[in-house]
């Protein structure tokens, strides 16, 4: 008998994504359950070719959230992210008003990403968008309109290549770009300085120079010094701004180039995506892989996002599927099919929040769970890289131990439903078998008594 | 020893058992080591099962024959289940009903095609050195494919060939591979921004060695799409229907088909023929004047008739490349992955 089930994931925690797609539209996924699948709730914008988004940004202070996205031809949409309701249209080619001259001859050119910043004291906001013929402009908003008097600025990062990638750091202080023929720089956003710019890497062995081709960049951590970068050339590679201009780190990762790179909350980790659907993790201390990620992606990873919060993340590209997998288990929780081929997922931070208020257990236990998960991670990944003070027994160590097993227990515990669900399986299966045999064995009695 | 007293066993239970009807206790054939006997055993059990089957066709028909004649609707015949009909639930499954797929359609690559705003014209070519059968595979398709172009493809490089198409406005360039001096990869590059198709290329079958194939004429053919489910499946089909010109020539009854069975892509070529046949009358043994009548009560039955052209070939997808040829820095759509092969029942198509 073929089996004819299937297997079903496991199911993902609360959660509120956002995705955006080819077409221009926008899909707000939800989860509310506890441990369930996502579902489209609501759809923003109309399709439209000319629309298509190429970047998203949510900028989510303590009491506000503002979404910025940008389109292809140069349109930043500002959107409430909760309700979909268009605050402003920018447009990223005028600077005060008037087009900026660099960008009215290029017509190829694109908008390639868009960054938007916290709230000032002042109550305004500044928007970073950045052209793939090398130009970064900078508005100042202020919710309705772009602010007339105020600073909205425009400098070239390059005169030659495409620009593909512009990373923000935590700080906002800094932004690093990259792109085709384009090596990595790190720029001051408020000076409009480049401060630090990578060296092309040594010639190989056959005295050849790779063209640079930065396809995805991250800072690891909450401040600029450490950049990890994933090139064309499908290899990974880890500056620090402070030692060199040359990477610390450099390996290759399979043969197809690296679309997506994002850095883990904890600082050390990375989630790389490429252009054949390969999704693994990497610690960026060694260099070593730490497992990848299976779902049958069948298509090129254009975008990884981190929940800040949860130990989860999600990946999403050209198969148009939205997948959400566990950091630490690797597992695929959960998949959705999102009919158009994808550019970026947001989640939405807010959103556990508000269900807070609907379901206070479930709410409380997750989060609990989530803040343990990191600790955990980051003890199991103190032991995969092995360090040798660990291995010493001391009383330190065996606390940590205890704490350990206690951590596992919680991490275990949002997923319990599954694993009881599979034990139960398992019983029933040992089950089925143990009567098949009783019965077989009767079979045999029974002949050998004839 | 104990081999004996086990076939003799088997044996005696079978003389007792002679009469009887196939009980379901007898252990099977393959118990039995002697193998004469045991192919005795087994031509025994095929007939018995043929002859079960036989009264159970009959019993049907009979009944259904019945109902017939009572003017009852007859029993419902049964399905039976195949591969392809407990196929595991697929949710990218395309529904004609989906604005987003009406949306998608409306602006993608070959929407343009399908607006009849340009002609196909193909670039065919071939690996570099390719051998005489690939030539030959070539040949066929070049009468298949209305304003197809072969060009001899030198040493070229094949994002070389792409700029040189896209220049002199050529809508896809059709690659064939060949291995062992026989095709076995054909790559499908849509003009002017992709996307890119990679198939497995197999049992490919000259015009001249089909039975009674027939010559086509050069009437521009229609085309029937099969089973292309899902949107990748849709995608491709959309992709393969804009190699062909969108008005076909109906006086011409020509069509190529491609059909999807199971994630296998059958390419076949035919003409039909619609012909009117007189059904048998019986006025031969009756007079002159009731042959009149006849003649004026004879129906006449329109049938419809089939001649293969050639060639035959199955494709299966390998991949699909988002944008034009780019092994080394592209992007895909989709690529088979060992992984997906868990189940018999996924199809991708």
């Amino acid at each position: 008998m073929p089996r004819t089930s299937t297997v079903t994931p496991a199911g993902c925690p609360p959660l509120r994504v956002l995705s955006f797609d080819n077409l221009g539209l926008i899909k707000v996924i939800e989860n509310s359950k506890k441990q369930g699948d996502l579902q489209v709730i609501a759809r923003w914008g109309e399709p439209s070719l000319q629309r298509s988004i190429v970047s998203a940004c949510l900028s989510s202070d303590e009491d506000s959230q503002v979404l910025a996205v940008a389109r292809k031809n140069f349109i930043v949409d500002i959107l409430n992210p909760s309700t979909g309701a268009s605050c402003m249209e920018l447009n990223a080619r005028t600077i005060r008003g008037r087009l900026n001259s660099n960008l009215q001859e290029d017509t190829d050119a694109s908008l390639v990403a868009v960054h938007m910043f916290r709230a000032e004291a002042s109550g305004l906001r500044s928007v970073l968008t950045c052209t793939s013929s090398g130009d970064a402009n900078l508005h100042l908003i202020d919710g309705i309109q772009v602010h007339e008097d105020s600073f909205g600025t425009s400098w070239p990062i390059c005169r030659m290549g495409n620009i593909l990638c512009m990373k923000v750091d935590k700080s906002e202080k800094y932004a690093a770009f990259g792109g085709d023929g384009i090596d990595v720089s790190l720029w001051d956003i408020q000076t409009q300085n480049r401060i630090w710019e990578a060296k092309a890497p040594p010639r190989d062995s056959n005295g050849l120079m790779s063209r640079p081709f930065v396809t995805a960049s991250t800072f690891l951590g909450d401040d600029h010094k450490k950049l990890v970068v994933g090139t064309g050339h499908h290899q990974v590679r880890l500056y620090d701004i402070n030692a060199r201009r040359r990477p610390m780190i450099a390996f290759d990762f399979l043969e197809s180039p690296i679309k997506a790179v994002e850095a883990d909350t904890d600082g050390n980790r990375v989630y790389i995506g490429t252009g054949n659907g390969a999704l693994a993790s990497f610690d960026m201390r060694s260099g070593k892989m730490l497992g990848s990620y299976k779902g049958r992606i069948s298509g090129s990873i254009r975008c990884i996002t981190v929940h800040p919060s949860l130990p989860v993340f999600a990946a999403c590209g050209l198969d148009r599927f939205l997948r959400v997998f566990h950091k630490n288990s690797r597992e695929l929780l959960t998949q959705i099919f999102l009919k158009q081929p994808l550019s970026v997922n947001v989640f939405d931070t807010h959103y556990p929040a508000k269900a807070l208020t609907a379901d206070d257990s479930a709410e409380v236990s997750s989060v609990e769970y989530s803040d343990n998960a990191f600790l955990y991670a980051e003890n199991e990944m103190l032991d995969s890289v092995g360090s040798k003070k660990k291995k010493k027994k001391t009383k330190e160590s065996k606390k940590m131990k205890s704490t350990q097993d206690e951590l596992l227990e919680v991490d275990n515990n949002i997923y319990a439903v599954s694993e009881k669900a599979c034990k139960k399986r398992k019983a029933q299966r040992l089950e089925g078998r143990e009567s098949h045999l009783k019965a077989h064995k009767k079979k045999k009695r029974s002949e050998s008594s004839t | 020893m104990g081999k004996r007293n086990h076939l003799e066993h088997t044996e005696g239970r079978d003389q007792d058992e002679k009469g009887d009807e196939m009980s379901t206790k007898k252990p099977f054939p393959s118990y039995i080591k002697n193998k004469l006997i045991r192919s005795l055993q087994y031509a025994k059990l095929k007939t018995q099962k043929k002859n079960q089957k036989k009264i159970r066709r009959k019993e049907r028909d009979a009944v259904e024959k019945q109902a017939v004649q009572l003017g009852e609707a007859a029993p419902p015949r049964r399905v039976p289940r195949t591969i392809e009909n407990t196929r595991e639930y697929d949710e990218t499954v395309a529904r004609p009903d989906d604005d987003e797929l009406l949306a998608e359609d409306a602006v993608d690559e070959f929407s343009a095609h399908f607006n009849s705003e340009v002609t196909p014209q193909l670039l065919i070519t071939s690996s570099r050195w390719c051998s005489t059968m690939t030539i030959k595979f070539i040949a066929e398709l070049l009468r298949v494919i209305p304003n197809a172009h072969y060009y001899k493809r030198g040493s070229y490089e094949i994002k070389q060939i792409v700029k040189y198409a896209r220049n002199r406005n050529f809508t896809a360039i059709i690659i064939i591979h060949d291995n062992r001096k026989e095709p076995n990869g054909m790559l499908i590059i849509s003009l002017p921004d992709g996307p890119t198709a990679h198939f497995k290329l197999s049992n490919f079958v000259r015009s001249k060695k089909i039975k009674g194939h027939g010559k086509p004429t050069t009437h521009l053919p229609e085309l029937i799409l099969n089973n292309f489910t899902t949107r990748i499946g849709h995608r491709l089909g959309r992709m393969l229907a804009s190699l062909f010109p969108r008005q076909p020539n109906f006086r011409g009854r020509r069509v190529v088909t491609f059909h999807n069975q199971r994630d296998f892509i059958f390419f076949r070529h035919h003409r039909y023929i619609f012909e009117e046949k007189e059904e048998a009358s019986r006025s031969s043994n009756t007079n002159k004047g009731s042959e009149k009548k006849s003649k004026k009560s004879s129906k006449v039955k329109m049938i419809a008739r089939l001649q293969e052209c050639g060639p035959r070939f199955t494709l299966k997808l390998i991949s699909l490349q988002h944008g034009t040829f780019d092994s080394k820095y592209g992007e895909y759509e989709w690529v088979h992955k060992a992984d997906m092969d868990t189940s018999r029942r996924r199809f991708f198509i």
